[in-house]
């Protein structure tokens, strides 16, 4: 899967776990940018990708998750 | 004791002695003592220029060295403040600044510095106003807290005296909103001592970032809702968090469990529990942690412990006389930690405080009873109030909310829930057939901070009632199951 096929499924998880139906993800798009982005909401997005994908981050990898751009980079390392 | 010998003079002392040391971590940079000092001395000038000389000042909180410098301002020109969270829905803002009548407000202020300006403090009596804390009401208005000085005083005076040391060399972690008063001992303690104070952005996942401060900037102490380790939890085998030496974890119920967990981790660090309505200036009693030993706990949460060294606490009946042995009743505390009151609200002074033996006491509204040790254990609430990432929510507000949205034609209620990983969510139950509750979010959201926001509505045709015709909440909690 190449990264660009990876943000359209991860945009559809986006969508669901963050009950924005229409939002449009960006690589710089944070906690700041999303009201809904909680540290609930971002627990069940994490969990939401490691199920789908079938792998779990490593703590120092989710230290590193300031925004979208780095979710999907962390995601596209798993899976490729 | 005196709110100048306990917080002025320590900070000012801490200025001319670590001048060169690290007041702030704020956002990946450090700012020194020296660097603070100037802050908060251009600041004093813009409250001495203010042209309504008011008590009570705004602060717009952003997660920058201005809005510390600001409340030590406001604190050496006499005057208190009250937080206002930008993200707020700007209706419960002006709702604040209406009921305190303020017109000025801090807001990132950038004055040029001139001249050092640390002393010549203005005059104030104990009883004046530190700051004022707004927190959910029932009645859908929220509901401000008055701390004083006097009150300040105490509660630093109490935390020194459980042993907990912070000296110049520490690092100590600031992770919650200015809006809630853990933050106020977050950066009092370290500032007072000339130690370095290091922040959680605002807009940053705050779990995330405040482990990463823990493991990269060896965080030596700090104060922790336990929500924040369950969601690092499944992360603990890999987490290091050696470099802290005591950790107090309030806020919330503290699991027995989780603590145990994160003790592994957290290898050379003493952990406490604190306990503390804000009524009472941030905690009033708290519980030393055994590792590897028996630690006090009733159905899997931790003993809130004993009163702190200004508190004295009681166990009520609903008729007002004490309990007896292990009996469970209403824990009341009393003190010079305890509020002179909310803010012009005669109603509800009358009902959270009363007179025993000529002393002034809080209805916490926590049930509890003594353990034969001297500790309390805490039971759970009397009332319909839920604790949401350590904020204070008041069910009745959501319920208001949602009330007023359906134009008071239908019934509606709030319910808080453990999750599948321990933590707490709120659930709306609204009487109606199953439909769309996106415009009913958006209502919510323009009139209540995110953490009020359920995060599950449901539908249901016609509500359980329970013997006394009541709408049965604990059928409706069934369904969450």
């Amino acid at each position: 899967m190449n990264r660009e096929q990876l943000v359209e499924e991860i945009q559809v998880i986006t969508q669901e776990v963050f009950a924005k139906p229409e939002l449009v993800i960006t690589d710089a798009m944070n906690a700041a940018d999303v009201d809904t982005w909680t540290s609930l909401s971002f627990m069940q997005f994490l969990t939401a990708i490691e199920d789908k994908y079938g792998f779990k981050f490593k703590m120092m990898e989710l230290l590193q998750l300031r925004n979208m751009g780095a979710v999907i980079d962390a995601t596209l390392k798993h899976i490729a | 004791m005196r709110f100048v010998k306990e917080i002025l003079e320590p900070f000012r002392k801490a200025v001319e002695t670590y001048g060169e040391r690290n007041a702030f971590y704020i956002d990946s940079i450090y700012y020194t003592y020296q660097q603070f000092a100037e802050r908060v001395s251009a600041i004093r000038g813009v409250i001495r220029a203010a042209e309504k000389s008011e008590q009570i000042w705004g602060l717009a909180l952003h997660d920058d060295l201005n809005t510390y410098a600001s409340i030590f301002a406001l604190w050496m020109e006499a005057k208190a403040y009250v937080p206002l969270h930008l993200s707020w829905p700007e209706e419960r803002i002006a709702s604040i600044k209406e009921q305190v009548g303020c017109s000025n407000v801090l807001d990132d202020c950038d004055a040029p510095f001139t001249e050092m300006d640390l002393d010549n403090w203005v005059e104030a009596s104990e009883n004046d106003l530190a700051y004022i804390l707004f927190t959910s009401g029932s009645t859908g208005v929220p509901k401000g807290v008055q701390l004083t000085r006097r009150n300040i005083t105490a509660f630093m005076d109490s935390f020194w005296k459980t042993g907990i040391d912070i000296t110049p060399n520490d690092r100590c972690m600031q992770v919650f909103d200015l809006t809630f008063d853990v933050s106020v001992q977050s950066y009092l303690v370290a500032l007072t001592r000339g130690a370095c104070v290091y922040t959680v952005p605002y807009g940053q996942v705050k779990y995330l970032y405040a482990a990463s401060l823990i493991q990269e900037q060896h965080i030596t102490f700090c104060a922790m809702a336990p929500s924040m380790l369950t969601y690092l939890r499944p992360y603990f085998d890999e987490f290091d968090a050696s470099s802290m030496k005591a950790c107090i974890l309030t806020a919330e119920a503290c699991p027995v469990d989780l603590m145990e967990a994160w003790y592994n981790c957290a290898k050379n660090t003493e952990i406490y529990d604190f306990y503390g309505p804000t009524e009472a200036t941030i905690y009033c009693t708290y519980y030393k942690l055994t590792r590897g030993g028996e630690n006090l706990s009733l159905n899997g949460i931790i003993s809130i412990g004993k009163p702190l060294a200004n508190v004295q606490a009681i166990i009520i009946r609903e008729d007002g006389s004490l309990v007896e042995g292990q009996e469970k009743g209403e824990l009341c505390v009393a003190g010079n930690q305890v509020t002179p009151g909310y803010w012009k609200n005669d109603e509800k002074n009358a009902s959270s405080f009363f007179i025993r033996n000529e002393v002034r006491y809080y209805h916490t509204g926590d049930l509890c009873y003594w353990h034969e040790s001297g500790n309390i254990m805490y039971s759970g609430r009397i009332d319909q109030q839920a604790k949401i990432q350590g904020f204070r929510v008041e069910l009745g507000e959501i319920e208001h909310h949602a009330r007023t949205f359906y134009k008071n034609e239908r019934r509606v209620t709030a319910i808080a829930f453990q999750n599948a990983q321990n933590l707490t969510e709120i659930a709306l139950f609204v009487e109606a057939q199953q439909e769309d509750s996106k415009e009913l979010i958006e209502y919510l959201r323009s009139k209540m901070p995110h953490y009020m926001i359920p995060t599950r509505i449901l539908f249901e045709p016609i509500f359980p009632l329970n013997k006394s015709e009541k709408v049965d909440r604990n059928a409706l909690k069934t369904k969450l199951q």
